[in-house]
């Protein structure tokens, strides 16, 4: 089948991967559609022409065959009139009884004789019925025997039909049974009573197996054959002499049961042909014409066979030529199928093409139908698809590229940022530095002069240098946290770790506001979880954060009320806490008081630089730790830090203390 | 549309009949071999029903040349050959050939009396394997005899030439013994054995005064036509013979059946039997039309007139008549 795949291969397009094997499937379609339309149309076609082609093929057949029956039954109709005639007109008329008569009826007979092969014999009856004369072919011929016959249908039957009209013998002649002579052959008598005087009855035995002769001449077809048979169906002529030798009686065989009632109405002729069964028990398609008189009927008779050879013939060579219709229509179906699945398919291609991407590409079908509008369609949508496509990429190129530049921007603005603030930091360092040489010299000189080293002092003067110094310590104070602040900030402030006491640290600290908080009725309690003692920080800053967190507390916390400390390890850090019963914090303010220079807003008491908090913030989170607030205004605050236990510096022979289940709540006085 | 485009092509069509063996026809006649009618009408009545010699049947003959005895080895040259059917002229021939097989179809031509020499068992129904034609007619003796009476009534002895060996004329000797008694003639029976016998027989008839001659045909006496003619012309003795064969060769009347459509009804037995019919189903055929001939020249030689009333119911008539009229016999 390689031309098949000739003609199938070219509809198969490049297949994407994944795609379900769709190729070639409405052209299969489309195939089969016209294949199966074909076939059942060509089938049902034939089918529904076969029927009227047996009928017509029937009835044609039925009319030639009438026609040769009808043809045949003339013949024989000459056949017997020729008879009738030549004993009618034997019968001269005028001639009277006697011998001298007797005589010339005899060579009048004789000549009957010789003109007619088919009588053979001749008998005068006269008018009484006695035996006048007989004139044979194969006997002595006689002058009468004196034989009676008045009894017999010859005579009684030709008398009865009056004395003949040789013009219209038909009528007055009688046509007696078939008979069989020595047992073997067909004859007949007819007989007819003389026209004229003396009324005799010429009685002629006509042997039939002549009319065999014509019926011999009749063909039907290859097989066909004719025969005549009597009114009672007694065989009297048949092709196959043998079968009219034998006496067959055909008055069983069904067309010739039909035909003997029939005959009287003469409504047969019309009749469509009858398919009977002949001797040999054969399907055949029977017609019949009668011949009347004598009342016989002719059956032209064809076998079924036969008369339906031909169709039969070219009914069995139609499934061949359906065969080869259909071959040839699924060859045309092939084409078609081809011409109508290809702009489909190409349709299709492009589309697919369309959809993975390919926005360029077009369809190009040129069918001048739907299937090109729809082309058409799809390449109009395929366009401004690419046009949208290619705004939208101009226009994130755009975008993109601000972006980049506005990125640079930022980029450079960091950059100068971070310098300034370096500066920032370099000039705030290079500032606190030169300012706390100055302030040493006048702290320490107010020193001098407070202890009265050089001289005693005036109240005035003492209460002024006592001003001096506590400012100058302020200052100093004040220029430490910006200095440390800023060495933070510029990321110069380093940690120096080591071991030390914790509780030491917050006993210290507590020692020096326990004077100010005696002083004003303050309560500071100390709590120390039991055996938490050393841990690893920076000694100094911690000691600042605790300082710092005090100082607030003792700060705010109105006089008579009270100030708790507390330490202890949870799971995985130091938590110290500074609790007061200061004037609380709002909460909105509770995240910014950590920020630098931050002090909570209404407070008129405030005093500090405000970087205090700030500063704890910065060192609790170079340890790595936290710092938070809870708090409620006119109620207290509480600020906890935590250290991680475990620190980058963290040295394992510390003998950190686990944290015990019975916390100690004692409160130590201090 | 291209379904009725299939079916106009569908015309009606015939398929050729398969060929078969040519069947083989095996033919018996007495006689010698040599140009005969008789063939001739059989092979003509083959024709007709479409069996043409050389072409989709084949024969092949065999003759006795006069010798009834060679038939058995003839036959048996025949069934050695397969023949299909074998067509048997003459008794002998036919008895021949049954006796050699029961089987292989015979169809006989002109036998006299095949119920009388054993071959069939009836007319409409023969039975065995044999059918033919039959020349079984002894009312034709008679009428022989009513015309002799009739065309030369002056006739008064008469005498029957005829084959005493072969017992079917027996029968016409008897036949025509009757209608002699009947018509008020003296018959004598003339009976011969062999061609030898014409002539002696011929001249004691002459010696003892006119008679007229009636001949029963059978081979010995067809096949001596013209000598038994030349007898009786030379004799001047009129007569009435059997078969169309005699007046042509110069008798003076013949009636009879065409002995040439026993072998044209042959024919058609053969071809029926070639068909498939067996020949006992066949019945065998009888003539139906005889001939009445008379010949003028031999009216005049014999010096007889024929009365003008039977003349006129003669169905041929040979010569003219015409030239000298010859004195009759004893004037």
């Amino acid at each position: 089948m390689r031309w098949l795949d000739s003609v199938v291969r070219p509809l198969r397009p490049p297949r994407a991967s994944g795609e379900p094997n769709r190729r070639g499937r409405l052209f299969w379609k489309y195939l089969g559609i016209f294949v199966a339309l074909i076939t059942v149309c060509s089938i049902a076609t034939s089918l529904m022409q076969v029927r009227p082609w047996y009928d017509e093929t029937q009835n044609s057949l039925n009319r030639l065959q009438k026609e040769r029956a009808g043809a045949a039954a003339i013949k024989i109709n000459a056949f017997i009139k020729t008879i009738q005639d030549q004993v009618c007109w034997s019968m001269a008329p005028g001639r009277t009884g006697g011998d001298a008569n007797i005589d010339q009826r005899r060579e009048d007979y004789y000549r009957m004789l010789r003109q007619t092969p088919s009588i053979t014999e001749v008998r005068y009856l006269d008018t009484t019925g006695i035996e006048r004369l007989k004139v044979s072919r194969v006997g002595i011929s006689s002058a009468g025997n004196g034989q009676d016959f008045s009894a017999q249908d010859e005579f009684a039957e030709a008398r009865r039909r009056g004395n003949a009209d040789c013009l219209n013998v038909a009528k007055s002649s009688y046509f007696g049974p078939v008979y069989f002579k020595n047992g073997s052959e067909p004859y007949m008598k007819v007989s007819i009573s003389e026209p004229g005087p003396p009324f005799g009855v010429t009685v002629a035995d006509v042997n039939l197996k002549l009319i065999w002769n014509i019926i011999q001449e009749l063909k039907v077809g290859e097989t066909g054959l004719a025969y005549v048979v009597a009114s009672d169906g007694r065989l009297i002529a048949h092709r196959d002499l043998s079968l009219v030798l034998k006496n067959t009686d055909f008055s069983n065989l069904p067309q010739v049961k039909n035909a003997i009632p029939n005959a009287d109405t003469n409504g047969n002729e019309d009749e469509a042909a009858e398919v009977g069964v002949d001797h040999l028990n054969r399907q055949v398609l029977a017609s019949f014409a009668q011949v009347d008189p004598p009342g016989w009927f002719v059956f032209v008779e064809l076998p079924l066979d036969e008369a339906f050879a031909p169709i039969n013939s070219s009914v069995s060579r139609i499934p061949y030529i359906l065969l080869v219709g259909i071959m040839l229509s699924a060859l045309l179906s092939l084409f078609l199928a081809r011409r109508m699945a290809n702009p489909i398919r190409a349709l299709q291609v492009s589309a697919a093409q369309i959809g993975s991407g390919a926005l360029d590409q077009r369809i190009s079908i040129k069918t001048g139908d739907e299937l090109e509008s729809l082309a058409d369609e799809f390449n109009r949508m395929a366009a401004n698809l690419q046009e949208s496509y290619a705004g939208l990429e101009e226009r994130v190129k755009e975008r993109t590229q601000e972006l980049a530049l506005a990125m640079q921007e930022i980029q450079e603005k960091s950059v100068q940022l971070e310098v300034v603030s370096q500066h920032k930091s370099d000039f705030l360092a290079h500032m606190s530095h030169e300012l706390r040489t100055p302030l040493n010299a006048v702290i320490g000189f107010s020193h001098v002069l407070l202890q009265r080293m050089y001289g005693d002092l005036t109240e005035k003067q003492e209460d002024y240098m006592q001003d001096i110094l506590t400012s100058g310590k302020h200052l100093l104070d004040l220029i430490n946290d910006i200095l440390d602040l800023s060495k933070i900030e510029a990321g110069r402030m380093d940690l120096t770790p080591s071991f030390f006491s914790l509780p030491g640290v917050l006993k210290e600290g507590i020692t020096v506001i326990r004077d100010q908080a005696a002083a004003r009725g303050i309560t500071v309690d100390l709590s120390i979880a039991e055996g938490f003692d050393l841990v690893e920080a920076d000694h100094r800053k911690i000691k600042q954060i605790i300082f710092n967190l005090l100082s607030n507390a003792i700060k705010f916390t109105p006089d008579g009320g009270r100030i708790s400390v507390s330490a202890g390890i949870d799971t995985e850090e130091v938590l110290v806490t500074v609790r007061d019963t200061g004037i609380g914090i709002p909460t909105d303010e509770q995240q910014r008081i950590f920020e630098d220079f931050h002090q909570v807003a209404g407070n008129a008491t405030a005093v500090g630089t405000g970087l205090g908090l700030a500063l704890t913030r910065k060192f609790v989170e170079l340890h790595g730790g936290r710092v938070w607030v809870e708090s409620e205004v006119g109620i207290g605050s509480a600020f906890t830090f935590s250290l991680p236990l475990k620190t980058e510096f963290a040295v394992e022979e510390v003998p950190f203390v686990q944290p015990s289940a019975s916390v100690s709540t004692t409160p130590t006085l201090v | 549309m291209l379904c009725t485009g299939i079916l106009v092509s569908c015309g009606p069509g015939q398929l050729p009949a398969a060929p078969t063996k040519t069947p083989l026809i095996g033919y018996l006649a007495p006689a010698a071999p040599g140009p005969s009618p008789y063939y001739d009408a059989l092979i003509d009545g083959l024709r007709d029903e479409g069996y043409v010699l050389g072409r989709n049947i084949d024969l092949e003959a065999r003759y006795a040349e006069e010798q009834p005895e060679r038939f058995p080895q003839l036959v048996q040259e025949l069934l050695d050959r397969h023949v299909d059917v074998i067509v048997a002229s003459s008794s002998p021939a036919a008895v021949a050939a049954q006796s050699a097989s029961s089987t292989i179809p015979i169809i006989f031509v002109g036998v006299g009396d095949p119920i009388g020499v054993g071959l069939i068992d009836s007319f409409d129904r023969p039975g065995r394997n044999a059918t033919g034609t039959t020349t079984y007619s002894p009312e034709l003796s008679s009428k022989r005899m009513e015309y002799l009476r009739e065309a030369l009534p002056a006739v008064q002895r008469v005498f029957v030439l005829w084959n005493e060996d072969n017992p079917v004329k027996k029968r016409d000797l008897e036949e025509t013994r009757v209608a002699g008694a009947l018509l008020g003639l003296d018959v004598e029976s003339a009976p011969v054995r062999a061609a030898t016998d014409f002539e002696p027989t011929f001249q004691a008839e002459a010696a003892l005064g006119c008679p007229a001659v009636v001949v029963l045909s059978d081979p010995l006496t067809v096949r001596a036509a013209s000598r038994i003619a030349d007898f009786a012309a030379k004799h001047k003795m009129p007569g009435i013979y059997e078969g169309r064969e005699f007046a042509e060769a110069g008798g003076l009347m013949s009636y009879a059946a065409n002995r040439a459509d026993y072998y044209r009804g042959a024919a058609k037995l053969v071809a029926k039997v070639l068909r498939g019919t067996s020949p006992g189903e066949l019945p065998v055929e009888r003539p139906t039309v005889f001939e009445f001939i008379a010949n003028r020249d031999a009216e005049r030689k014999l010096g007889v007139d024929l009365q003008p009333a039977v003349v006129a119911r003669v169905d041929e008539i040979i010569g003219t008549g015409d030239g000298v009229r010859e004195a009759p016999c004893g004037g």
